[in-house]
């Protein structure tokens, strides 16, 4: 009852009447926020892309080129035995030689004066779904490499390992801005509720002296808490979104992850940060306003 | 009278340790009654006024308010004492930025009372005290004595139980106090109890009422 008739009208009368101030602390809300949003969407795309990336992880083993084809079934045979491995596929010096002057279709130069058995013969090792994971991979690969005729063993761990490593650090970075995000938004809701509270101080006053209750006092305070906290996330969640559009047209990936497309936060994420800062929001003016509701 | 609507227990207040400035108030006001708190100035007369509508809490004895003991009500209760009491205030309190109307609503609005409701007693008590015509004007554009009348009106619409009045009638020429004095005989004869705080001698002698008199907090008469 009060709440419409009294509260709502009242909040937006405060806002008006320092609305300088609201604006203010909207967009520094809304510029944290979208620093936070940033962040996460970064450590997002890179965690899907470390999980893409493992999901493809394929190992790679080279074998001493002086090795008869007799040895090399052999060889296959033990592999297959280890404890994660799905398929195998041998590929020749020859089969190898073919795949890059596939690749390099325009600068078939580049290979001239290389012979055709230039390249060691390989085993191409498919991993079965539960290895997707470089923890459960490394016990396989020091096994082949310890097996007699394998020379090296290759599985793009650095390269999985590095997107792990980043990812892992954007988190970091993302949870420090998270803190960074409360601690402004702290700072700044609750000075601009004090600011508010300042300039009305007599009206506060004498709403305690005509028997208005604590709840009746607040209630524009935590409002508009509630309308700084949406508008700011808000705002920050849209300039986001135009910014991921924008660079995602004008950044060129670079070869390795050209088939990957970023995509934009889930809406889940988005309505929890809106959510999020909102709640924050309004539990700081409720929290600034204490000081004043003593009788 | 058997069972006083207020009642003050050996009251002491103090703001600091050595300073008294009430001092063993022992006082028994019944309903509807009307009652003068005289003093000279600095006697102790708002401050015992703010005792009884719990904005000053007693710093010893015992205060009571339709049954209730002030010392055992606690803060978030507080707010319902004060809706059934009205205060007018000496130095009026009124918001600036609200106009006549809204101040004397504003204590019906925070009783969560309809607005229909509300505008309707607004009207009629802005009549009756020569200010339905200044309903919409804002505070600082009143002379003072329309001023202190907005603040009779707050006091007043919401038919309090209880109606302390700080120097109602200080910035009032003689017609109008006997306005203000009518109004406020006319809500004691319907219950309401009055507390009427002055040093206007003149007035209190106009008048055959119970008087108490207030001297460096304590009541001398
Ligand atoms: N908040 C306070 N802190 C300290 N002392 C106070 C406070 N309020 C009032 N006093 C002191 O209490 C005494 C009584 O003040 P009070 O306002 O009750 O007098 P009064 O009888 O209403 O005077 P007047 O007729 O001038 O209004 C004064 O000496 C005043 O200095
Ligand atoms: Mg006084």
């Amino acid at each position: 009852m009060s709440v419409i008739t009294y509260i709502i009208p009242r909040t937006f009368s405060n806002m008006r009447g320092n609305w300088l101030s609201h604006l203010m602390t909207a967009l520094t809300i809304a510029f944290v926020v979208l620093i936070f949003g940033l962040s996460t969407l970064i450590y997002f795309n890179l965690h899907r892309l470390a999980e893409n990336y493992s999901r493809e992880i394929r190992i790679v083993t080279y074998i001493d080129p002086a090795f008869f084809p007799e040895d090399i079934e052999n060889l296959k045979a033990k592999v297959l035995k280890l404890h994660g491995v799905a398929n195998i596929r041998h590929v020749t010096s020859q089969e190898g030689y073919q795949r890059l002057v596939q690749q390099f279709q325009d600068e078939k130069d580049i290979l001239t004066g290389l012979g055709e058995d230039f390249l060691p013969p390989t085993l191409e090792i498919e991993v079965t779904g539960t290895m997707h994971n470089l923890e459960r991979i490394r016990p396989l690969v020091s096994e082949l490499t310890s097996l007699p005729g394998i020379t090296d063993v290759y599985y793009g761990k650095e390269w999985v390992e590095r997107l792990r490593q980043a990812a892992d650090f954007t988190r970091l970075i993302t949870f420090a801005i998270g803190g960074l995000l409360l601690l402004t938004t702290i700072f700044v809701v609750s000075n601009t509720i004090k600011l508010t509270i300042y300039l009305r101080r007599n009206e506060l006053e004498t709403m305690r002296l005509v028997g208005a209750t604590n709840f009746f006092i607040r209630g524009p305070f935590v409002l508009e808490g509630i309308l700084q906290g949406l508008m700011g996330s808000g705002l920050a969640m849209l300039a986001l979104f135009a910014l991921f559009e924008f660079l995602k047209t004008q950044v060129n990936f670079p070869g390795f992850i050209r088939f990957f497309s970023p995509i934009f936060l889930p809406i889940s994420v988005v309505t929890g940060i809106i959510a999020g800062s909102i709640i924050l929001c309004a539990v700081v003016s409720a929290f600034s306003m204490r000081q004043f509701l003593r009788v | 009278m058997d069972s006083p609507l207020i009642e003050l227990k050996h009251v002491y207040k103090s703001y600091e340790q050595d300073l008294t400035i009430l001092e063993d108030i022992n006082l028994r006001i019944g309903k509807g009654e009307f009652v003068f708190v005289n003093g000279p100035s600095g006697a102790g007369k708002t401050t015992l006024l703010k005792v009884m509508l719990c904005l000053e809490r007693s710093t010893k004895g015992e205060v009571w308010v339709d049954g209730i003991n002030l010392k055992r009500l606690s803060n978030s209760k507080i707010p319902y004492l004060r809706r059934r009491m009205g205060m007018v205030f000496q130095d009026f309190k009124l918001i600036e930025n609200l106009t006549v109307f809204e101040n004397v609503a504003l204590s019906m609005e925070v009783c969560g009372i309809k607005k229909s409701a509300i505008e309707q007693r607004v009207d009629q008590v802005l009549k009756s005290l020569g200010l339905e015509i200044k309903k919409r004007i804002y505070p600082r554009r009143l002379s003072g004595g329309e001023q202190q009348r907005v603040a009779v009106a707050r006091a007043v619409v919401n038919d309090p139980l209880v109606l302390l009045a700080d120097e109602p009638t200080g910035n009032l020429d003689a017609g109008r106090a006997a306005d203000i004095m009518s109004l406020f005989s006319e809500i004691s004869a319907r219950g309401t109890t009055v507390i009427f705080a002055t040093h206007n001698q003149e007035l209190i002698r106009s008048t055959a009422k119970r008087v108490i008199i207030l001297d460096q907090g304590r009541i001398v008469n």
